[in-house]
This record gives structure tokens, sequence and C-alpha cells, in this order.
């Protein structure tokens, strides 16, 4: 054979080599592994992130006079204050599936927590006072609903100030008073 | 060194001498109560004593301190007269009255620091009782005022207040048949009047006749400046939890609520977010606790007891006692007080009961039996 064939063929076998590793590489190889490693960052990222914190809401019930409990899991969030915001708008959201105590149309507007009073305060809407049916056993069932599942749930709050539209009330529909904060009363609760 | 510190001991005696503590006392009348202030530069925590009924000492606790007295009482007809006086090594100040008058409540103010006292005037003939001794809470800790209320005596009962709940345009709670709460009250409140003007002979006070609104502190205020013995707030309840039926009687809860600590908080607070707007007058920066309550917590308690007994028998209901809660209307009666909530308008089988006139006398009845048991163990206990 011709030696000049000879160079040929081994050039052509060397490219169809080169080739041949580059499209298995680059198919199902090194690159795609490399690939796949990163969405295992990303799956991981995602499950940390979803750590669950179980919480214990009371509710009423036609069952009993005492607030029953059931228990919920709420995606962890180190920030506090979120994580209370995200916790009372599942108490107002699965208030529906219980006995409600406050009318309809309540909605919380706004909720601080003074730190060195270690108080939460919830601001409710105007709805809630003018819509709110009255007698005092309602109203205790409003506070306390609030005053007690917050407290039991978040140990760092130690006390509970209701406001309506941004405003201190006297009372809610004559009964309570609303000046002042209300800490927890676990009489209420069947615990 | 040892030398050093006996030097520093013998200045701060030499101090506490040549820089006494100065405390000014003024009253003044207002229209149904007279205010007493003790005010000083410097905070000072104490204990308020009664010696009898027309004068009202404070001594100083922890207070070496001999005591600069400036009063000014030209503002006040009730009280005529300041005097230093000490008790052991405590000094302390009196403020004499020219009548006997009732304390109806305490607080303190800062800045400059200032212990307040409401008073009234008593009309009532008393005799002797065992001294009470309260311990207030408030904000202070160590500081908390402690009050040895030594009344020489309580009256007969002879004034009973009877608080028909809500009226006006403020209906109260509402049933399925649009049974009215303000006019349930109105129209027990009516027969329990009649019937204890007629069985025991006593006077009796309505913060309302008519169909009207009454703002709540008018109600108890209108107790208070009549020399109310009892009050007796009359309502009809409501629950969303519609098999909620059965009376309840409350008495105040003063513990239920943080008082001290929500004045304070929205004052020192007031830059949090969303309180800036939140007045800030004397009430909201007082320290209050209702002494008035306190002092008859007891006796309110078993005022509930009695009636709540009652309306049980009456209505059948298994007896979950009597209840405590922080009710507006009761926190400020300087005399025993109850909350009485007949029955539920949101349940249907008691709301029918509440629309027949013959029930409702019936509730009239068990109330004044209540009242008249509790006036009987009164009676016999203090007279």
């Amino acid at each position: 054979m011709n030696k000049k064939i000879i160079y040929i063929l081994i050039s052509l076998a060397v490219i169809f080599f080169v080739t041949s590793l580059i499209i298995y590489l680059s198919s199902s190889g090194t690159f795609k592994r490399a690939i796949d490693d990163k969405k295992g960052e990303s799956e991981i990222i995602e499950e940390t992130s979803q750590e669950l914190e179980k919480v214990k809401i009371f509710f009423l019930t036609n069952r009993s006079s005492l607030f029953l409990p059931k228990e919920y899991e709420i995606e962890k969030n180190e920030n506090r204050i979120e994580f209370l915001k995200i916790f009372l708008a599942l108490m107002i959201d699965e208030s529906s599936n219980f006995v409600a105590t406050f009318p309809e149309q309540t909605r919380l507007q706004s909720v601080y927590y003074i730190d060195d009073k270690q108080m939460v305060v919830l601001d409710f809407n105007e709805e809630l006072i003018i819509n709110f049916p009255g007698g005092s056993r309602g109203e205790i069932e409003f506070v306390y609903f609030f005053v007690n599942n917050v407290c039991y749930n978040f140990k760092e709050v130690k006390k509970v100030k209701i406001l309506v539209a941004g405003n201190e009330y006297k009372t809610l529909s004559g009964h309570l008073d609303l000046e002042n904060p209300y800490k927890p009363n676990y009489k209420y609760f069947r615990r | 060194m040892k030398k050093f510190y006996c030097f520093l001991t013998y200045i701060f005696i030499i101090a506490v001498h040549i820089f006494p503590l100065s405390i000014k006392v003024r009253a003044f009348d207002h229209n149904d109560f007279t205010r007493i202030v003790f005010e000083s530069d410097s905070r000072f925590s104490y204990v308020m004593e009664r010696g009898s009924e027309r004068d009202l000492t404070i001594f100083l606790k922890n207070r070496p301190e001999d005591i600069m007295l400036r009063s000014d009482l030209s503002g006040s007809e009730l009280l005529n007269r300041v005097e230093n006086v000490t008790n052991g090594d405590d000094p302390g100040i009196r403020v004499k009255g020219s009548e006997r008058f009732n304390i109806l409540k305490a607080f303190v103010l800062k800045e400059p620091f200032r212990v307040v006292f409401d008073v009234n005037r008593k009309t009532t003939n008393m005799e002797t009782e065992p001294a009470i001794t309260e311990s207030a809470q408030d904000e202070y800790g160590s500081d908390s005022p402690e009050i040895n209320t030594s009344k020489k005596g309580r009256s007969s009962i002879d004034v009973i207040c009877i608080d028909p709940g809500h009226g006006g345009s403020d209906l109260g709670a509402v049933g399925d048949k649009n049974t009215k709460e303000k006019s349930i009250t109105l129209k027990v409140s009516k027969k329990l009047k009649k019937i204890i003007e007629r069985e025991l002979g006593i006077r009796v006070v309505m913060t309302r006749e008519s169909d009207v609104e009454v703002a709540l502190d008018s109600r108890v205020a209108k107790a208070n400046n009549q020399n109310s013995q009892l009050f007796l707030s009359i309502h009809v309840n409501s629950s969303y939890r519609k098999s909620a039926r059965g009376p309840e009687t409350y008495f105040v809860s003063l513990k239920a609520t943080d008082k001290i600590s929500s004045q304070l908080a929205m004052k020192e607070n007031s830059s949090f977010n969303g309180m800036d707007d939140v007045p800030e007058d004397d009430e909201l920066k007082m320290i209050l606790w209702s002494m008035a309550q306190t002092e008859h917590i007891r006796e309110s308690s078993r005022l509930a007891d009695y009636i709540q007994n009652e309306l049980n028998i009456l209505l059948n209901t298994k007896n979950r006692g009597v209840k405590q809660a922080p009710f507006r209307v009761l926190m400020r009666a300087s005399m025993p007080a109850v909350l009485i909530e007949i029955a539920f308008v949101s349940n249907k089988y008691e709301e029918n009961r509440l629309r027949d006139d013959s029930f409702l006398e019936k509730v009239a009845e068990s109330i004044y039996t209540g009242i008249s048991k509790y006036i009987y163990y009164y009676n016999s206990t203090f007279k």
C-alpha cells in the first residue's frame, strides 16, 4: 500500500475518533452529569426552604363551649413577624370551617410586634365593629380566639392588643375593655 | 479606702438633710370629684393609708430625706389641710378633708412624677369594718403603691343602681326574630326596680329609663355619684355558636388586662409603626388601676354567685359558676358590681323565651331573690 494512503486512513481514523468522543461527551457524558449536578443542587435548595413548622390553632365549634385544637404545618420562616402574619391568615381562613368568632367581612389590616413589651398589636378593619353581632360571650370568644392562639403558638408574645381601623376603641360592642392589651386566658381552651 | 467610704456615707447623710425631697400637694374640685396631686421631681414609692374617712395619707418608702412640703388647696372645698407625718422611719403626707370622702381611683403620672387620687364626698352613714389591705399592680414593680384601706365601716344598702345595657342607636345583640337586646334589658330593669322598691324599700337608680344611648363611663359614673351600694348591669347574650345558651353572671377581672403595660406601651412605643397617631392625653400616660373595684371584687363575686344560682334554677341550667372578664362598665364602679347576661338571643329557644313578658318577669324575680340573699348576707356580716 502506498504510504500516502496509509497516512490519509490514519488521519481519518483520528478525526472519526475525536468527533465520536465529542459527540459522546456532549450527549450523555461528563457535560450531562455536570448539568444534572446543578439541577440536583437547586432541588436541594428548594427542599430546604419547604421545611415545615407545626402550629396548633384552637377553634370554636358547636360541640363544645371550649375552643378545640387542630394541628397545621406552616412553611418555616426565620422572620417571626412574617411567620406570625402567615399564621394569622391561616387562623382567619380556617375559621370558615369552624364556628367563626368575627363577622365574615373582617380583615386583619396590620400586625405589629412591640419587642420590649413582648406585645402583638392586631389592627382589624372597621367591618369588625360595624358588623359585630354583640354579646359578652361573643366578645370574649373573639378576643380570646386571637389572644390565646397567638400567645400559645408564639411563646415570645406575652400579650395582644386589639385595634380597629388603626384606632383604639373602648369596647367592641359595649362589653369587654379594649383599651388595654390582653394576656392569654387558657380556661377557654381544651388543651 | 475604708476612710473614703466613710467619707462618702457622711456626705450622703449630709446631702439628704441639706436637699430634702420636695413634694407639692395640690387639690382642685371638678364637677363630680376632687383631684389630689402629689407632685415631685423625684420618683418615689409609697403606701397609702386611711386613718379615717376624712383623711388620706401617703407614706414614702425607702426615702430617708426630709420632705419639703408645699401645698395649694385653694381649688378645693372638700380638702382643707395638708401636714407632714411619720410612720417609724417613713416620712408621710396627710391630706385632711372637711367632710368624709371616697377614693374613686388612684394612678401615677410621669414627667414630672405625680401620684394622683380622685375622691368624692361620702354621704352615707358608716360603721366599723376590719381593715382591708390590697396591693395595686402597676408597671413600677417595686414602687407599686400599697393600699391600706382602713374603712371605718359600711352602711346598710339603701341605694342600688340598675344599668339596662345598650339603648338608643346602640341596639345591642339582635336575634333572628329581630329581638333587640336594648329593649329586653330595659324591660327587665324596670321590672327589677319595681320589685326591689316594693319588697326591700331600697331606692333604685337607673342609668337610663327610656330608649336613649348612654356612654359606658357615664353609666358607672352615675352609680358612683349616687353613692349606690350595688351596681347591676343587665344584658342579653349572643354568640356565633348558636347552641350557646344559659344565663351568665360576670364580675370584673382586673388581671385579664394589662392596663398599666398598655398605657405605657402606647406612650413609650408611640414611634412604633402604626402607633404614631395614638393620642397622648393624660389618660394614656396614666398608670391606671381601678382601686374602686379592686376593693369590692370579693363582694362582687359573692353577689354574682347569688344571682347566678337563682337564674340557674329559673332556666334549669347547670351551674357553670360565675365568670370573670374585664368589663368596661364594671371597672370603675366603687361598689360591688356585676353584669348579668340573662340568656342568649342568638339561640332560637332562648330568643323565644326572651320575647315572652312573663319570662322576663320571672328573670327579674330571680335577680331580685339573688340580691336579697346578698343583702341578707351583707347585713348579717357587716352590721
